[in-house]
């Protein structure tokens, strides 16, 4: 709530008090840029794992005490970007993310019958990147107020429990797509730009919450939408 | 250790005969109260000297026997997390129950005992905790074998001197298992430690090979160097109608590994912890203790609590290195 109210302060500020003209997507060269989406961030499947006991049958070795099948399900969150456009085209960015997820851990088949549960633990994720973005120039589209762009970066991993204990650390990579409009520009002042962006990502994380023994880079895709300020 | 499934007869045991055991913690470790505290059992001065005795028995010379007891300990030596060694101190005529000094292991004939495979005796300093002894009969009424791969109908020398191998060195016994009542007697279905009381049948060697509840039980009591720094621990408290239940066992899951590690409630309050697990994420499941006599893992004065259903902690619990999870607390209701 209090990021939406900031928000909006903001919009009024830059809606009310300047009026908008020579609609350009592009960015100055040396300019910055700020960003602030929602984003949902997408799940990870471990698979199923059971709780083995050595059998006393040596034609049947291992005794399931109980089975399980975890993931990290779907969550939201939040996602900042700090951009320098260092050309019209290219621009690098330091990146912030933050999603509250759960892990859950589906049991059943208990050897002695307590009935099938799931266990969960609540995650705060955290991603600390640098990227690199290129604004498609050549794709504006609204009369040169939208436009395309691709980005690509990658940066550090961090995970908490509902605790706030540390599960572990990791590294993350990210690449994807979007578009920025922008509703509202000018050529001088503070604030030269107001608008939106929409983008669709797809990370490749290591390290973090493993529930399985696969040590390997996981796919996951993450959607964000919010709102940019350029400088 | 004792045990299991003979043809003609269900031989269920116990392993351990003891001076003044009091469980301490997880696993179980074995203890001395002193002065109100109490105090880990175990060895003061390395390497652990032993004899063997020179008595033979069908099937098994004295020096396959030293053979395969020395392949038993060095399966505890090599645990990475731990800093034990052993060292042969030669063969004696000494019985393997004698206080004279010198721990020994050797057959001896115990038909008496017909249940027992083999079973370990201790002298503990009751001032320090310090075991001055520890002697291993292996009961000559059973067909023994050293072979490599086993022999049908025989008792694996070396799964039953890994088992005694534990208690040797102050391990309990662990109740990741699941055991069923056949004629009166209790047959082993499937163990998740070395250290559970009760045998695989004859001519199963899986016994020879340890589970992480024997790694983190003997790493518990033997820490190498980093192994507090590598290791998280679990803690919490198991109660039923509000009130603190003693002898619940509590299993720690590895979701990641699969790694079972296990202890138990050892007060009023349902106290426990279960120390030397791998940092991760980990399902708690808490169970009555129902798969063996209460006899071979507590004293005859505790009154355990097997009146409970067995059931999940409802969260998936983080255990960091070198730290302990917050506290949690396990409500079981009654059978």
């Amino acid at each position: 709530m209090r990021h939406a109210a900031a928000i909006s302060a903001l919009v009024a500020l830059l809606g009310g008090a300047t009026p908008s003209y020579a609609q350009d997507a592009a960015p100055r060269p040396r300019s910055l840029e700020l960003s602030a989406s929602g984003l949902m961030l997408g799940g990870v499947d471990f698979g199923n794992r059971n709780a083995t006991l050595t059998a006393n049958d040596p034609g049947n070795p291992d005794f399931i005490l109980f089975a399980t099948s975890s993931k990290i399900k779907p969550g939201a969150g939040l996602d900042a970007r700090l951009t320098f456009n260092v050309t019209r085209t290219f621009g690098l960015e330091g990146v912030v993310t933050w999603t509250r997820q759960t892990a859950e851990t589906a049991i059943t088949s208990d050897a002695e019958g307590i009935p099938n549960t799931t266990v969960t633990e609540d995650l705060s994720t955290y991603f600390v990147e640098g990227a690199a973005v290129l604004h498609l120039r050549g794709l504006t589209f609204a009369h040169g107020r939208g436009m395309p762009f691709i980005f690509g970066g990658g940066g550090y991993l961090r995970q908490l429990d509902g605790d706030s204990i540390l599960v572990d650390t990791g590294s993350v990579f990210h690449a994807g797509g979007g578009v920025k409009y922008f509703f509202s520009s000018r050529s001088s002042g503070f604030i030269r730009g107001l608008g939106v962006r929409a983008d669709g990502r797809y990370y490749l994380r290591s390290g973090g919450l493993e529930l399985d023994r696969e040590k390997t880079r996981r796919p996951t895709w993450g959607i964000a939408g919010g709102l940019v300020v350029r400088f | 250790m004792t045990l299991p499934a003979l043809p003609a007869r269900l031989l269920l045991t116990l392993a351990l005969a003891c001076v003044a055991i009091v469980p301490a913690r997880a696993y179980l470790k074995l203890g001395t109260v002193i002065n109100g505290r109490t105090e880990t059992a175990r060895w003061g001065t390395q390497p652990i000297r032993y004899f063997i005795n020179d008595d033979e028995v069908p099937g098994v010379s004295a020096d396959e026997f030293r053979a395969a007891v020395a392949q038993g300990l060095s399966t505890w030596q090599a645990v990475p997390g731990a800093a034990v060694r052993f060292e042969f101190a030669g063969f004696t005529s000494a019985s393997p129950l004698d206080e004279d000094g010198m721990s020994t292991m050797g057959f001896h004939a115990r038909a008496d005992l017909d249940r027992t495979l083999a079973a370990t005796e201790f002298l503990v300093d009751t001032t320090t905790g310090e075991i001055l002894e520890s002697d291993v009969f292996f009961n000559a009424s059973f067909p023994w074998s050293t072979a490599p791969g086993g022999t049908p109908n025989r008792f694996d020398v070396q799964s039953i001197a890994t088992h005694e191998g534990g208690h040797f060195v102050g391990l309990g016994h662990s109740a990741l298992g699941e055991t069923e009542l056949s004629g009166g007697n209790r047959r082993l279905i499937a163990a998740g430690a070395v250290m559970f009381p009760i045998a695989f049948s004859a001519g199963d060697i899986s016994g020879r090979t340890l589970r992480p509840d024997d790694v983190a039980g003997l790493s518990d009591i033997y820490p190498a160097t980093t192994f507090r720094n590598d290791t998280g621990s679990l803690q919490g408290h198991v109660t039923k109608s509000g009130q603190g239940v003693f002898g619940a066992h509590v299993i720690a899951f590895n979701v990641a590994t699969g790694d079972l590690v296990a202890g138990f409630t050892l007060d009023s309050a349902g106290a426990f912890v279960v120390a030397g697990l791998a940092p991760g994420t980990y399902v708690i499941r808490v169970e009555p203790l129902d798969d063996g006599d209460v006899s071979g893992f507590f004293d005859g004065t505790t009154s355990v609590d097997a009146d409970f259903q067995p059931a999940f902690y409802d969260t998936l619990v983080t255990i960091s290195a070198g730290a302990g999870s917050s506290m949690i607390n396990l409500a079981v209701s009654p059978k």
